[in-house]
């Protein structure tokens, strides 16, 4: 099904964008309770405002609010969820913390968690179609510590209902776009079957465009597996750390591809012949139709005017490309919700 | 039977530590009020497990990952990029070779190690505790190296090569030290590396039971390699992970073993029960003569609160298999 055209390789954003130094603020200021709960939300709906705005004075297609409100991808949910606790936090690398959950009791879907987010992206966008993220049920259980299921396949399954009632929410509320965040889906070879066919089931009778991000992974493992994803329409993608190193391996790819052409961990700023370089090569393997570009990941650890100048210039390569797709007579591409 | 209990690998950073390494990496503290923060936190934190310990290591408080700063000592090598720990959602910085490898001869980053384990030495809470240094073991040093150099065009003799000229080194020196290498190789148990034999790579590998434990863990290694290298030096093994091994003793424990049993999960919080856990490790403890009861792997894996309750569980393991 249509519903809207959208200009050829539509541009969009993996997620989380750097908050700007006032939320920060504000938040730290929360925290030590100097300042009200109102008064904190209110900067994160002023955050939100900001960074849609940026993304499309950049020239952004599908923005998404930058996860302003979120101060990590797992946390988030788990805080949310009934049946996870939080002892503290757990190294991840370097001086690097994450407040990683355990799962101690049955899990139980809260209601909402992200339909707010949503509905206030969709106010301040002036953009047709809007992305809403939401973390995937297999990096959830795989960045937890699992206290009570048996087995990590019955905690997935449990996540995966809850998620999959998330998702009616937000569809009920009108969402379009929607991402499933799963960068841990290839961590464990011998389980990518059975999470396969979790993600199918979380996104079992959605009616809306489902995109699943996997990203610092091993794609020899994800590859074989895209024509089982049945309810998964576009894969958003890491290639440009990689040094788009693995593009031969999209031959034959079935899906949309979310390409991506910016390394966001880097602060180096991509031209946008670079970027248009990559586009060519990948539409070697892609048609353009079922081509989106967007950054490598989120760019939250990016400094903020780094991360601006490289969504400026991933739109500028973009439009380089878009030119010669005109000689082509391709100007415009049709938002699926399902391929 | 004699039975131990040991603390493996590091162990989590208290908050205070984590916000005095922030602040060193801004240039906000100096190097001897680091020093200070080290040595009271390093101290506040494993005075409250050693009473449960009869090994400790220096909590490799001061490393950021078992290569890192260690691989700084060796030279022909650099520090490399984050790249993910077996299936943890952990990342190292791994080694890039670029010329023959070789222990430098002031190895700066180990003496400071030592140098911490020595102020704890000193402290009460530490009388009477052996002390190990952790460090990554050959097989593991292998699997993660990206090799830029035509030195070394083949792993095998990448692996010789640690054996020879950093670890053998390295065991003399902290033997000197009247301390213990605690070699981890986890990589003993994958294919990763190749054409490398970890028979050959071993044999050349000095010291003995007292001096030199290898600790192994994640997956299943080959047996007949533990059972050669259990003859040898004490050896680690994971039985969270690879249960299966207390199935099949008589396979892979070599003459005179003494093991460590890793029976702690040190990558989920849910706490053993030690009575069970006792049992479990009947089977072993009746055929060895030292037994080292500890986690399977780092308890770093854990937030801190954790950590201290597991540390506690070892000695509770302890006292129910020896009554």
């Amino acid at each position: 099904m249509v519903d809207y055209v959208l200009p050829s390789l539509p541009t969009s954003v993996i997620g989380s964008y750097p908050r700007p130094t006032w939320l920060r603020r504000m938040i730290k200021y929360y925290r030590m309770g100097r300042i009200t709960e109102d008064a904190v939300q209110e900067a994160y709906d002023d955050a939100v405002t900001t960074i849609v705005r940026e993304q499309e004075l950049a020239g952004v297609d599908i923005p998404a609010d930058g996860e302003q409100r979120r101060d990590e991808m797992v946390e988030y949910f788990a805080h949310q969820i009934k049946g996870f606790k939080f002892y503290g936090p757990v190294r991840v690398w370097g001086n690097n913390y994450f407040n990683k959950p355990a799962v101690v009791a049955k899990l139980e879907y809260p209601g909402p968690m992200t339909v707010e987010e949503y509905l206030f992206l969709r106010q301040v966008s002036t953009r047709p179609i809007v992305k809403v993220t939401i973390t995937g049920p297999y990096t959830i259980a795989d960045w937890s510590f699992n206290e009570y299921y048996p087995s990590k396949e019955d905690l997935v399954k449990e996540l995966s209902n809850i998620i999959n009632q998330e998702l009616h929410a937000l569809v009920d509320h009108g969402a379009q776009f929607i991402q499933i965040d799963e960068p841990a889906l290839t961590t464990h070879p011998d389980e990518v079957e059975w999470a396969v066919d979790l993600i199918n089931r979380t996104a079992k009778g959605i009616d809306a465009k489902i995109g699943l991000h996997v990203c610092y992974s091993n794609y020899d493992l994800l590859f074989p597996y895209i024509d089982e994803f049945s309810e998964i329409s576009q894969f958003a993608l890491e290639f440009a750390n990689r040094g788009f190193s693995d593009l031969h391996k999209l031959k034959g790819f079935s899906k949309e591809l979310g390409f991506g052409v910016i390394d966001v961990h880097n602060r180096r700023v991509e031209s946008p012949e670079e970027v248009a370089r990559a586009i060519r090569k990948a539409m070697k393997y892609i048609e353009p139709e079922m081509l989106y570009i967007n950054p490598d990941c989120g760019l939250k650890l990016q400094p903020r005017s780094v991360a601006r100048r490289k969504l400026e210039n991933m739109v500028r390569g973009v439009l380089m490309v878009r030119e010669e797709l005109v000689k082509r007579g391709i100007r415009s591409i049709p938002f699926r919700k399902r391929v | 039977m004699q039975a131990f209990t040991s603390l493996t690998g590091g162990f989590p950073r208290t908050r205070s530590y984590a916000d005095a390494v922030r602040r060193r990496e801004k240039g906000k503290l100096g190097v001897d009020e680091f020093w200070d923060t080290v040595v009271r936190e390093t101290k506040r934190s494993l005075a409250r497990t050693a009473r449960y310990l009869d090994y400790l290591t220096d909590g490799m408080y001061l490393c950021d990952d078992i290569f890192n700063p260690f691989i700084k000592d060796i030279e022909g090598v650099k520090r490399g990029w984050l790249v993910r720990f077996y299936d943890n959602n952990f990342f190292v910085r791994n080694p890039i070779v670029r010329g023959k490898i070789r222990l430098r001869p002031s190895p700066s980053t180990v003496d400071e190690r030592i140098r911490l384990i020595k102020v704890l030495s000193k402290d009460n809470a530490f009388k009477g505790k052996s002390f190990r240094l952790p460090v990554p073991g050959p097989l593991t040093f292998t699997d993660f190296s990206v090799v830029e150099t035509i030195d070394y065009s083949d792993n095998a003799q990448l692996a010789a090569d640690y054996v020879k000229n950093v670890l053998n080194p390295l065991i003399d020196y902290v033997r000197g030290k009247g301390l213990v290498i605690e070699i981890h190789e986890p990589s003993l148990s994958t294919t990763l590396t190749g054409n490398v034999d970890w028979q050959e790579v071993y044999s050349n590998l000095v010291g003995d039971k007292e001096s030199v434990h290898i600790i192994q863990y994640f997956n299943q290694p080959p047996l007949d390699a533990l059972r050669t290298l259990s003859s040898r030096f004490t050896i680690g093994v994971d039985l969270v992970e690879n249960p299966g091994l207390l199935d099949n003793l008589d396979e892979w424990l070599g003459e005179k073993p003494v093991i460590q049993a890793g029976v702690v999960d040190a990558r989920n919080t849910r706490l053993e029960d030690p009575g069970e856990t006792a049992r479990r490790l009947k089977r072993l403890s009746d055929k060895v003569d030292v037994i080292i009861i500890s986690s399977n792997t780092t308890l770093e894996f854990l937030p801190e609160t954790v950590a201290h309750r597991k540390t506690r569980l070892l000695a509770r393991i302890k006292n129910k298999l020896v009554r």
